[in-house]
């Protein structure tokens, strides 16, 4: 009896042991995610390779959701940090979209998440980069500067593809872009705000003739490819949580407007109103 | 005499040059200007130099192409600047610079009086975190909270360029104190500040109320707020301080508000802020008394709050705690209309659905969502009852009682569309709608319905030829029909042009045949469809001749895959139809050698350029298919060689058997890429 009761405890104090010590690593991994160091601009770049190796990946004729699953790795330091920073979900929301993509579930849709998943993620890390610029050093200026326009280059495409669409190819958002970064770079603390708010405004522009770009091919397919006006939605819907702060924060019964009309009826979507909200919503002309 | 005049030229070119060297030191100079004095159309840009000169300021609005407007001080040079901008638009931002400086700065006009706005209420020392600040929470113009005197160094310097500062006593502007002219408070330090539809009222001491009760006054503010102190309420009261809670209703000041707030209810003084040890918010008789908390927290000795104001509601939030106060807010706070009325209408039950939302506006007259439920009983009618009539009315309703509504811009929409097909009582459009989004959309994908659908469709046209509809319905056949079946494509576009061809619909119908036969892989009947769409509508001619590229490069690319595929026949039966067919142990080591040799040196140069290809399989797929042709590209070289060698010299019979090899091996190469990622033929720009 006593020789079982002996097993007994020394069970016990394994299980408990070994609880304790799991708690301890919990512990250890929460406040390493917590702790993660502030991605540095090598992290940056990995981020920013892998990115467009996904979106190359995912783009192609047979995506290998493999590979994208290793690439998804390397992008997780920028993630966390803008999920705990901004209070977005995207590490959990790009990862389940990932799996539904490889089981072949509304590849369409979530392939959108995706793609413009990973520019919300880029374009809060860039708003990151402009806060931080503002109470730094001149190092520490310098190197935000990098990591900004490290980080341009995931959304760099999506500039040259509203140029073409709305500017006839001329470089209109790529050059009123590339000023912005240049004037960033020279920035110094009294005209620092007029480069970070002329950046701002390049982005806001872009996302803001995306949102109308879906709305155009909506109105074109509403009443012959209802499966694509589903996926130019869901990419109007992610453009739109890109920029829906400033216009929220700005006119908020405008961005109720804007809600009501990307899920409202596909009879109801005119892409001309659309226009007119979304500028009055971000206090700029869109072209 | 001439060296005298030269001597005067001389002097003149040397004062000239001293002048214009010292005007662009002074212009190069840096200067931190201020923005002052805005308003819906004009805004003062001000700064101090250490040189005197003549203020001159460039502008433009920001994000416009448009030629800088040019303003320049009224009178002569000075060393205290005062350039005012005028005839500007409102709610407009504005990038502006000072001489030919190259540092740009901007500022924004005053909203019109029902246009929403933000401003920010700061206090501590947030030097370092204010243009982070300006830039995410997009205030207008900035209160410090802290008095000045408080302030060891000028905190807001960063920020004075883009957005005027004031503080509880008046402008806070380092330029109207050097100049000595600084924006008194008035009697009493009690001042007030109007911007957009708001009025913010600053009690900065104990103050005669009678006073107070004046600055309530206005016909143009929307709404009214005050900021204030414990201290000054308390004294107010003759007692050291006040506390935020129910007290406050006893108060002096509460009295003024209220009666003012009962004199004019549409112009009610919304919100106090109390300046103070608290950061309680607590509402008495309609009106927000919230605490800002000044003192330090921890390690945290500054904050900010960002005022949102709209003619409907306001709010306060605090940007470091996630915390929001509203000021203001309509009559009812409903977060949904009617759940049961939507209930209703989720199961299918809409007529249901329509009689409860009746009763809800019946029984909820006033409440602001009641725009919301005239929107859903017209969407019912629209969308599910097809009864058009009916939706049309509701609609008109919804527009016409709520002009400003969040769902007005919608229902506008749906008008103008209803309106257009309402010819034959509605009839085509009540049937096409409800085909459409009924039928079609449960059985589209059963081919045999589907045929059955559009069936429907061709006679309801029929039935309505001449009516509005008819071209939309046939345009929507057409489309139909290039998902599946391109002839009948062809052929309801074609019934379209020939129809209705002055009809929007048909405008692009040409095109749209071009893109279908292009989809189809008839690449000919594609340029055709395309050239004649390129003689119609020459406005569209960029976009058509790409289109037309595309589908020569792509007939351009099935005529070569022919070839090679007869190439590589021919080459493979000569060499292994045709007598002798044995194949020597020596041919299948060297076939052997070419596959590992081409095989080893792709593999390298695949994975250096990895990242080019789609995916890992695509890749393994490329360079196996590669090594495959290479090794096969070996056998066929030996065997040319040795069927030649029997009647011919050694070197004649290489050359030959090298030939056949290469003309294989790049065919097959050609073949390769073609059928596994057509795409990569750019690379070789065919």
């Amino acid at each position: 009896m006593k020789t079982i009761l002996y097993v007994l405890a020394f069970v016990q104090l394994v299980f408990v042991s070994g609880s304790f010590a799991a708690d301890a690593n919990a512990t250890k991994a929460d406040a390493n995610a917590t702790k993660q160091a502030v991605p540095d601009l090598a992290a940056v770049k990995q981020y920013v390779k892998a990115v467009q190796e996904i979106e190359k990946n995912r783009n192609g004729k047979t995506p290998d959701w493999a590979a994208i699953d290793a690439q998804y790795e390397l992008t997780l330091p920028v993630i966390k940090d803008i999920d705990v920073k901004c209070k977005t979900h995207y590490a959990e929301e790009l990862r389940d979209a990932m799996k539904k993509c490889a089981s072949g579930e509304k590849i369409a849709v979530n392939g959108q998440i995706i793609g413009k998943g990973f520019q919300h993620v880029t374009v809060l890390a860039i708003r990151q980069q402009l806060d931080l610029m503002a109470k730094a050093s001149p190092a520490g200026e310098k190197a935000s500067t990098e990591q900004i326009a490290a980080y341009f280059e995931v959304i760099r495409p999506t500039l040259a593809r509203r140029d073409k669409g709305f500017f006839e190819g001329k470089k209109t958002l790529e050059a009123a872009a590339d000023a912005a970064l240049e004037q960033l770079s020279k920035a110094e603390a009294g005209n620092l705000l007029t480069a970070s708010r002329e950046l701002e405004d390049v982005i806001a522009r872009t996302y803001a003739l995306s949102i109308l770009y879906e709305f155009e091919v909506i109105e074109k397919l509403r009443d012959s490819d209802l499966a694509t006006c589903d996926v130019k939605r869901v990419e109007a819907g992610m453009f739109y949580r890109i920029i829906q702060q400033r216009i929220e924060k700005r006119n908020p019964k405008t961005n109720e407007i804007l809600l009501n009309t990307i899920n409202g009826s596909y009879g109801a979507m005119n892409s001309q109103e659309v226009e007119k909200y979304l500028a009055a919503g971000l206090g700029i002309k869109l072209r | 005499m001439r060296k005298f005049w030269l001597l005067i030229v001389l002097i003149i070119a040397a004062v000239a040059t001293i002048f214009f060297l010292r005007v662009g030191k002074i212009v190069e100079s840096t200067v931190k200007p201020e923005v002052l004095n805005v308003t819906t159309s004009q805004v003062t840009i001000a700064w101090t130099s250490k040189e005197k000169y003549k203020g001159r300021v460039s502008y433009m609005p920001t994000g416009t192409e448009v030629p800088a407007m040019i303003a320049a001080e009224t009178f002569g040079a000075s060393d205290q600047h005062e350039v005012v901008l005028t005839g500007l638009r409102a709610s407009t931002r504005y990038t502006y610079w000072i001489g030919n400086s190259k540092s740009r700065y901007q500022f924004q006009t005053q909203p019109a009086q029902n246009s929403p706005f933000s401003f920010v209420a700061v206090w501590g020392d947030v030097s370092d975190r204010l243009v982070p600040l300006m830039r995410s929470e997009s205030g207008e113009f900035i209160v410090s909270l802290t008095p000045a005197a408080g302030q060891k160094s000028d905190w807001f310097s960063d920020v004075r360029p883009y957005v005027p500062v004031y503080n509880l006593s008046g402008v806070d502007s380092p330029f109207l104190k050097a100049t000595g002219d600084e924006h008194q408070s008035g009697p009493n330090n009690l001042w007030k500040l109007d911007w957009g539809g708001l009025r913010l009222i600053f009690i900065g001491s104990s103050t005669n109320m009678a006073k107070v009760n004046e600055m309530f006054s206005s016909p143009s503010a929307h709404t009214i707020g005050i900021i204030t102190s414990v201290e000054v309420i308390g004294a107010m009261e003759s007692k050291k301080d006040a506390q935020i809670d129910d007290s406050l209703g006893q108060t002096t000041l509460h009295s003024i508000i209220v009666s003012h707030n009962k004199q004019h209810p549409t112009r009610a003084a919304a919100f106090a802020a109390i300046i103070g040890n608290s950061e309680k918010n607590v509402e008495i008789d309609g009106v927000q008394y919230f605490g800002i908390s000044t003192a330090n927290k921890g390690t945290r000795s500054c904050g900010a709050i960002r005022v949102d104001v709209d003619v409907e509601s306001s709010r306060a939030v605090f940007v470091d705690e996630n915390r929001e106060v509203a000021l203001k807010q309509p009559p009812l706070k409903q977060k949904r209309t009617c759940e049961e009325c939507r209930r209703l209408a989720d199961k299918g039950a809409y007529e249901e659905s329509v009689k409860a939302y009746l009763e809800f506006i019946e029984t909820h007259k006033g409440n602001f969502q009641i725009d919301d439920a005239y929107f859903a009983i017209a969407e019912i009618f629209d969308n599910k009852l097809f009864e058009f009539e009916n939706a049309l009315a509701w609609y008109r309703r919804l527009a016409t009682e709520y002009p400003d509504g969040t769902l007005t811009s919608l229902a506008s929409q749906r008008i103008k569309y209803i309106s257009a097909y309402a010819d034959y009582d509605y009839k085509p459009l009540a049937n096409f709608e409800r085909i459409k989004a009924v039928k079609y959309a449960r059985k589209k994908d059963q081919p045999q319905e589907r045929d059955k659908i559009f069936g429907e469709v061709k006679s309801l046209i029929k039935a309505y030829p001449d009516s509005n509809l008819a071209p939309v319905m046939q345009h929507w056949l057409a489309n139909q029909y290039r998902l599946s079946e391109p002839d009948k494509a062809v052929e309801a576009y074609m019934t379209l042009r020939k129809n209705y061809r002055s009809h929007s619909e048909s405008q692009e119908a040409m095109v749209e045949i071009g893109e279908t036969y292009y989809d189809a892989g008839r690449y000919k009947e594609a340029i055709k469809a395309f050239n004649e769409a390129l003689g119609e509508m020459p406005g569209l001619a960029d976009t058509i001749k790409s289109q037309i590229a595309r589908s020569e490069r792509n007939l351009r690319r099935d005529k070569i895959a022919y070839v090679c595929w007869g190439i590589a026949a021919i080459v493979f039966g000569a060499a292994f139809i045709r007598k002798p067919r044995r194949i020597g142990a020596r041919s299948i080591v060297c076939a052997c050698a070419a596959f590992v040799i081409v095989g080893a040196v792709s593999s390298f140069y695949g994975w250096l350029i990895h990242e080019q290809f789609n995916s890992a399989r695509e890749m393994v797929l490329i360079v196996s298919s590669f090594s495959a042709i290479a090794g096969l590209s070996a056998l066929i070289s030996m065997k040319f060689t040795r069927k030649v060698n029997a009647d011919s010299t050694g070197i004649f019979s290489a050359v030959v058997g090298g030939l056949a090899g290469v003309v294989f091996f790049l065919a097959g190469i050609y073949l390769a890429i073609y059928h596994i990622y057509i795409h990569y033929l750019i690379v070789v720009k065919l």
